[in-house]
Parts: structure tokens; C-alpha cells; sequence
């Protein structure tokens, strides 16, 4: 077939705002939404929820960025600078809390520490009378979700802390800094546009999640969407209450924006770091506290499933499980393949074209998916694609109700997880470098294969790993969007547990920790 | 430009996965498709027993009330569904409302449906019974003291209570029943008297206030039935007891689960086939075992064997009065 159609520059700037324009899609019904009339309910709502709603919501996402801000600047410095036994492991093992899913984590923990849970509850019969009630106050929700959410931090900043700029460590150690100051005054500065990526995943994370903070039963936006729907009927409501997430979102990134262009261009001259490798008592205590941290945010709830699951009613050999696994893993790659292969066309036609500032401004739009509950994004582009079908007449379930949608709305939810790579990635690679490579004579393919993804690929196994991580653990989206007869394991971890069958739902859960382990493992791998 | 040869292999991809890829939407016309919120384990028994009676193929799809109902709206007369089973009155009453049943006129059946526990238009009907009525804890309440819902208000019962999320539906509609006894004003001040008697915020679950009243964290709660008898059956030395509550009064609070025949569906006689057949005597003693839920059977025979008064407020009310409800919790800070 003959492409060379593409090349024109007319194409490339269609196909560009084709892109952008279906990025944007989900948030069409949510400003809309504006334009149909305020709801009835909004009186009511203002005066009894919204203020608490907003208070529950931004402390949530304040200290929650706080605590995984810490843990995860803390581990990448500890990891980065230095080295004691365990930590080639434990190096990639920290980033295995984001292989469990939210609520699977939040009713592990309080199946230890609420007040008829295993700690309190053998407290007790030994006579120690505890009154702490851990779903009170923020403070047991925020150590959940900053547990959760620190690999983010962590992840993104560890490449950083790894790089040193020994002109001006020099100049510095001239003028007397001592090593710590140094970083502080270098390394840390100059890595802070990625920690604030990552402290924007986090915070993005916290606000569309609905799992958490509906088994502590603390309302927030999130779930003020799904009980505008289910308790008012009301459509427009949740939607109207979405786009203040959607607001606090664009806030982020006008942030994220300014960081970039406020800080200083990360200079070329960068080499590895020498880590110190640390010995006797200090190595152990700093192993201790490293493996402490894994075995609270990992390894005691993946054993705590693990019991459960042996002691249940269900059973590994069902073969239910079989076609339940396969489906979780075809909808991973499925998304992934869509992701990535949007993102690098996407990012090659901005490269192409030199993108102005609309394009720049306008693509960045499309990366908000991540912080919209999948819910809210699954029925605006229901609505759209049902309306398509009547539009043309086709039966229903043509359009809406195939894997494809799923693997679109999911795509869509968490298109920035193969942006941000993808984009990180090219900008290594130079015009020049393109430049003489086609000079050379070489062909398209030969480019492909020689130059980009080579180039791409690391940047591209990582996201990949992420976003089969996410989706294999999305739930809202997917139980809406699926077609008939057809469940995952989120869907049926889900189901066992909505009746409080913690047991049986631990089975499929740990299906998915596992999955997710083999993710992470595979996207790591070439790392380590 | 390597733009293209990125599309080469994409166009591949594509073509792989659609070819493996599960859509469904092809379906054989004379499926029966069930749109419903009881979740697989606790429907798939029925429409096995169903199949095996029938022989007519039945396709389920599972989800949230207010998605599935949403869906069949948005799909209008393009939808593949031709039943729609939910759980609660409240749910039932808004497909009716919107305009997406269908009268059923099912006939006879083997087990008749009381006037109250079905539509008043016949647009659904009700299938199971479920209760929801007051637990304690018998080392820190004397059964004495127990009357009625309304009375776990009252200031002796302070730091004692336990509930579930005002959010989840059986609450909401509990409310409902409230509103329709009582009026708002009475129904306001029993949610401000219950939310200063709480022991602790409310759970996000029946089984948690169930744990809570075990454990002594508080001494009574509101729950379903079902979630005691199967607590039992798991944790026999669990102390917690049921108390039929309002005996004396309204009866305890009953819900439904049911179903309707939707406004446009292709299958209109194997959807009566299906209702008639959880009607029958054989399909209501599934429901009654596989969930430990009461069924209709149990109301209506003659040797009685609900082993309590249920409340017999036409069932529509859950519906009607369920916003008022709503808003009135919410108010009075109820979470």
C-alpha cells in the first residue's frame, strides 16, 4: 500500500488535531454539562456536602502528596547514593505497592488495624484496652494511600538522584559545601520538575480515586460524583461535580507548566554517581528501614491475601480463572499496544511539524484522563458512541459495546503514562541525528528500526509495564464498559468482595498482584 | 518520514486483536439478554435452572444500577436487553419512571405476587424479600430494651450505634419507609438522634457494623438479614443477634429484589417464560437458599413462614419517597 499520502504537512496537522480532539473527548460532556442548566440539587448540595467534600478532598490530596512526596525523595535518595545488602532487589521490589489495587489494599488494612480487626481485636485479649478508631480523621487513609502512591515518586526521581554535575560540585566544594549541602544546593533543584511529575501522578492518583476512600467511608469529589448518580439521578450533577476535578487538574498543569519553564535547563554535563557503599551497622539499619517500608506498603498485605486466599471457599484450579486472567491480560496489552503506538505517532507528528504553542497547550489537554474517575470518562463517551449508533443507525452494542471502547476509554484515562515517556524519550533524539541519517539515504523502516526505537526503547518497556498495571487494575470504567459475558479479574475481585467476602475476593486479587508483578519485573528488567 | 512505517506494523496489530478480540455484540436473535445488578454468583443458579427447564439461551450482562439503567436509556430501542433485575423498590421504580419497562402481564404464576410488593401500573414485580432490621450484642444489651428503629434515636442508646454508609441503597430506601410512617420532620430528628448516638463513623458495609457489634465496638446496628445468617454460617461462635424490629409498630422494613420486561425488548415471550419461572416454587426456594433471602413463597403461603411481621407499606413508596430520604440524611450529617 502506498503511504506516502502522510508525509504532506496538511495531513500531519489533520491527523495532529484528530488526536487532540479525541484526547479531549471526555471532558466535552462535562463542560457541556454547564450549558444545560445549573442542577436543581445544587442548593442542597452547597449547603450540606460541598464544603466538607472540598475540605476531605484537598487535605487529602495535600498530605497524601506530603507523605508520598517524602517516602518516595527519601527511598530515591537513599537508593540512589547508596549501596547495602538487599538492595539490588529491593531496588525494583519498591515499586511493587503499585501492583495492588487500591481497595484490595485499604481492606487489608483495616483487617488489621480497625477496632475489630487482628491487632486491636488480640489487644484486647490480653487486656489492653485500644481506642484508636482507624477510619477516623485522615490519618490511617493518608498512610494508605501514601503507601500506594510513593512508587511514583520514587520511580521518576531515582534517575535523577543518579546523575551528578561534577563542574559545578566542584566549584561548590571550592566554596566549602559540604556533601549534603551539595546535593540539597544541586542535585535536588535540578531534579525538581520530576519530582513534581511525580507528585502530580500522586496527586492526580488521589483525586480520582474511589476505592480507598469509599471502604473508609470519607466523602470526597469522587464519590460525590457516583452519589449525585445513584441518589439524585442525576447525570448532570456528576458531571458538573467532575469538572471541578477537572478544574483542580488544568491547575496542575499550569503548575507543572510554569516549573518547567521556571527552573533551569538540565545541563548536558552530567555523570553517574558513585554511591557509597555502606558497611556494618549503618548498612543494616539502613537496610532495615528500606525493608520495613516494602514489607508495610507490599509484602505483609501480599501475605495477608495470600492466607486469605487459601483459607477461601474459592479455588485456584476453577478454570474460571484461566479465562478471567486471560481477559485481564489481553486488555492490558490491548491498551498498552494503543497507548504507545498513539503516543509515539502522536509525538513524532508534534516533532514533524514543530508544534506551536496551540498544539503544545492543546495537547497537553489530553493528558487529563489520568485524574478523572474512569467512571465519569466511560459514560460521557458512552453517551457519545450511543448517539453515533442512532445516529446511523446501527443495532446497538455495535459501537458501545465491544473490547474496543473499553480499550479506548481506557486508553484515554491513561494516555499520559505512554505520553510522558514517549515525549522524554524523542527529545534525545536529535534532528541532526535524523538530519544526516536521511542524507545518508536511509529509508523510513531503516530509521524506525535503527534510530527510534532503539532510542524509545527503554522509555517505552517502562510505560508499558505502568499502564498494564493501571489497567489490569481499573475497575469503574471496565465493569461499565465490557461486553456480555465477559469479566476480568478487577471485575470479580470486585463482586466476591461487595458482599464482604474478603476471603474469596483475595483469590482473584492476588491473580492480579501477580500479574502486576510480572509487569513490573518485565518492564524492569532491562534496567537493573 | 517514519510515520509510516510505524503504521504498518500498527495496522497489524489491529487486525490480530480484532480477529481475537471478544465482542459480543453478535448475538443470535432469540437470546434472552439480562441486564442485572446481582452480581453473577448470585443470579447464575437461576438462569442454570431456568436454561435446563427452557432450553433457551440467556445472556447476562452485570453492573451497577444506575449504569445499567442509564445504558437502557441512552440505547433506547436499539437495546439488546430484554430484562432488567435489580435489587431494592427504589431502583424499580426509576426504570418505571423513565419510561423503560413494558406492562408485564405475565398471567398466572406459580407464586402469586401480593399487591404491595409490585408495581402498581405492573410495570416490575418483586422476586425476593430481603430485611433490614437491628442487630446487638447480647453481653452489652438487654434484648428488653430493643423496640424499634425509631427508638435507637433516643440519647440512652448514646455511643452505641453502629450503621452502614447513608449512601448504600438499602439505607436509602429504609429512609423512604420513614418518610412514608413518619413525615420528614419525624424522620429528621430520628437520623439527627441516630448520627449523636454513633459509636464510630459509619461502615462502608453491612459485614463491618456486623464485626463492629461482634466486637463489642458498639452495641446495636441496622442490617440485612442476610448478611447475620451468612455470618453465622461462617463464624459460628459470633455472639451478634437478630431483633426483629417494629413488631409492635410498621412490621420490620422489607426491600425487594425484581425485575421488569424492558419497553423494547426482542424477546418479550421468553422474558415472561423467565420472570414466570423465578415465580415458580422451585426457582423462590433457590433464592431463599443461595442467599439466605426470604422468598415471596414464604409471604404468601398459608402456613406463614416469615418468622417475623414485615412491614406492608406498598413497596412503590421506597421509590417515591426514597429522595426525601436521601436529602433528609444528608442533612442531618448522616455519612
Amino acid at each position: 500500500m502506498n503511504y506516502s499520502f502522510l508525509s504532506s504537512p496538511k495531513v500531519k496537522k489533520i491527523g495532529i488535531w484528530g488526536l487532540i480532539a479525541l484526547g479531549v473527548l471526555p471532558q466535552l460532556p462535562l463542560i457541556i454539562s454547564w450549558f444545560l442548566g445549573i442542577d436543581s440539587n445544587w442548593n442542597h448540595i452547597a449547603e450540606h456536602l460541598l464544603p466538607k467534600l472540598l475540605i476531605n478532598t484537598l487535605s487529602l490530596v495535600l498530605l497524601v502528596v506530603l507523605g508520598a512526596g517524602l517516602i518516595g525523595t527519601l527511598l530515591a535518595y537513599i537508593m540512589s547514593h547508596y549501596r547495602f545488602p538487599g538492595h539490588r532487589w529491593l531496588n525494583w521490589a519498591l515499586l511493587l505497592p503499585l501492583a495492588i489495587p487500591a481497595y484490595v489494599m485499604a481492606f487489608v488494612f483495616l483487617g488489621w488495624l480497625d477496632y475489630s480487626g487482628l491487632i486491636q481485636t488480640q489487644l484486647r485479649a490480653w487486656g489492653v484496652n485500644m481506642t484508636w478508631d482507624a477510619r477516623q480523621g485522615y490519618t490511617s487513609l493518608v498512610i494508605v494511600l501514601s503507601l500506594m502512591f510513593f512508587p511514583y515518586v520514587y520511580g521518576v526521581l531515582k534517575p535523577n538522584f543518579e546523575r551528578t554535575y561534577p563542574e559545578m560540585d566542584i566549584q561548590a566544594a571550592a566554596l566549602g559545601a559540604g556533601p549534603w549541602r551539595r546535593f540539597w544546593r544541586i542535585q535536588f533543584p535540578l531534579a525538581f520538575p520530576s519530582l513534581f511529575l511525580g507528585m502530580m501522578l500522586v496527586m492526580m492518583e488521589t483525586l480520582a480515586d474511589y476505592g480507598t476512600v469509599s471502604i473508609f467511608n470519607t466523602p470526597t469529589l469522587t464519590t460525590a460524583i457516583v452519589s449525585a448518580w445513584q441518589d439524585f439521578y442525576s447525570l448532570k450533577l456528576a458531571m458538573q461535580l467532575a469538572s471541578l476535578i477537572l478544574l483542580v487538574a488544568w491547575t496542575l498543569f499550569m503548575v507543572d507548566h510554569w516549573v518547567k519553564v521556571s527552573r533551569p535547563r538540565v545541563l548536558n554535563k552530567w555523570q553517574k554517581i558513585t554511591p557509597t557503599t555502606l558497611k556494618g551497622y549503618q548498612a543494616w539499619s539502613i537496610f532495615v528501614l528500606v525493608f520495613t517500608i516494602f514489607s508495610i506498603s507490599f509484602l505483609l498485605p501480599f501475605i495477608q491475601l495470600l492466607y486469605w486466599a487459601i483459607i477461601s471457599d474459592q479455588s485456584f484450579t476453577d478454570s474460571k480463572y484461566w479465562s478471567l486472567t486471560i481477559n485481564t491480560l489481553g486488555l492490558g496489552l490491548g491498551a498498552m499496544v494503543v497507548i504507545l503506538s498513539v503516543a509515539v505517532t502522536f509525538e513524532l507528528l508534534k516533532r514533524d511539524l514543530q508544534a506551536g504553542r496551540w498544539i503544545q497547550r492543546f495537547s497537553q489537554l489530553t493528558l487529563m484522563g489520568y485524574a478523572l474517575p474512569g467512571n465519569v470518562i466511560a459514560i460521557g463517551v458512552l453517551g457519545i458512541l450511543i448517539g453515533l449508533e442512532h445516529q446511523f443507525g446501527l443495532t446497538s452494542g455495535w459501537l458501545s459495546q465491544s473490547i474496543w471502547v473499553l480499550i479506548l476509554v481506557l486508553s484515554l484515562r491513561f494516555f499520559i503514562l505512554g505520553q510522558g515517556p514517549v515525549s522524554n524519550g524523542l527529545r534525545q533524539i536529535s534532528p541532526q541525528m535524523i538530519q544526516s541519517a536521511k542524507s545518508l539515504g536511509a529509508s523510513p523502516l531503516r530509521l524506525s528500526t535503527k534510530i527510534y526505537l532503539p532510542l524509545l526503547k527503554p522509555g517505552l518497556i517502562a510505560s508499558s509495564g505502568l499502564i498494564f498495571l493501571e489497567v489490569m487494575k481499573e475497575l469503574p470504567a471496565t465493569y461499565m464498559l465490557r461486553p456480555f459475558d465477559w469479566s476480568a479479574l478487577s471485575i470479580y475481585t470486585y463482586e466476591l468482595s461487595l458482599e464482604g467476602n474478603y476471603e474469596g475476593a483475595a483469590l482473584p486479587a492476588l491473580l492480579l498482584v501477580l500479574l502486576g508483578i510480572l509487569a513490573l519485573w518485565v518492564s524492569q528488567r532491562r534496567r537493573r | 518520514m517514519s510515520l509510516k512505517s510505524i503504521f504498518k506494523p500498527l495496522g497489524l496489530i489491529i487486525a490480530t486483536l480484532s480477529l481475537t478480540a471478544n465482542t459480543a455484540f453478535v448475538q443470535a436473535s432469540d437470546d434472552l439478554v439480562i441486564y442485572s445488578s446481582r452480581t453473577v454468583n448470585l443470579i447464575q443458579p437461576l438462569i442454570d435452572g431456568f436454561k435446563k427447564q427452557h432450553n433457551i439461551n440467556v445472556k447476562l450482562m452485570t453492573g451497577k444500577d444506575e449504569a445499567l439503567i442509564e445504558r437502557l436509556k441512552m440505547e433506547g430501542r436499539n437495546s439488546p436487553a430484554d430484562v432488567l433485575m435489580t435489587v431494592d423498590a427504589g431502583n424499580l421504580g426509576l426504570a418505571a419512571e423513565k419510561g423503560l419497562f413494558q406492562p408485564l402481564n405475565l398471567g398466572p404464576t406459580e407464586v402469586v405476587v401480593p399487591a404491595h410488593l409490585q408495581d402498581s401500573n405492573g410495570l416490575w414485580t418483586g422476586l425476593s424479600l430481603r430485611a433490614r432490621t437491628i442487630i446487638y450484642n447480647p453481653k452489652l444489651v438487654d434484648v428488653k430494651s430493643l423496640t424499634t428503629y425509631e427508638d435507637l434515636a433516643n440519647p440512652m442508646w448514646k455511643g452505641k450505634l453502629c450503621l452502614r454508609t447513608s449512601k448504600k441503597v438499602y439505607n436509602k430506601s429504609l429512609a423512604a419507609s420513614f418518610v412514608a410512617h413518619f413525615g420528614e420532620q419525624k424522620t429528621l430528628e430520628i437520623f439527627k438522634g441516630w448520627v449523636s448516638n454513633l459509636a464510630t463513623k459509619p461502615f462502608a458495609k453491612d459485614s463491618e457494623v456486623i464485626k463492629a457489634v461482634n466486637s463489642g465496638q458498639c452495641a446495636v446496628g441496622i442490617v440485612n438479614t442476610y448478611y447475620v445468617y451468612r455470618n453465622q454460617s461462617k463464624n459460628p461462635q459470633s455472639v451478634a443477634k437478630l431483633f426483629w424490629a417494629n413488631q409492635e409498630t410498621t412490621g420490620t422494613h422489607i426491600n425487594i429484589s425484581g425485575a421488569g420486561i424492558t419497553k423494547y425488548a426482542n424477546n418479550k415471550e421468553n422474558a415472561k417464560l423467565f420472570l414466570a419461572y423465578l415465580l415458580s416454587n422451585e426457582a423462590q426456594k433457590i433464592f431463599a437458599d443461595l442467599n439466605h433471602e426470604f422468598s415471596i413463597a414464604q409471604l404468601v403461603s398459608k402456613t406463614a413462614t416469615l418468622p417475623f411481621k414485615a412491614d406492608n407499606l406498598p413497596i412503590t413508596k421506597l421509590h417515591t419517597e426514597q429522595f426525601k430520604g436521601v436529602k433528609l440524611m444528608q442533612i442531618a450529617g448522616y455519612e
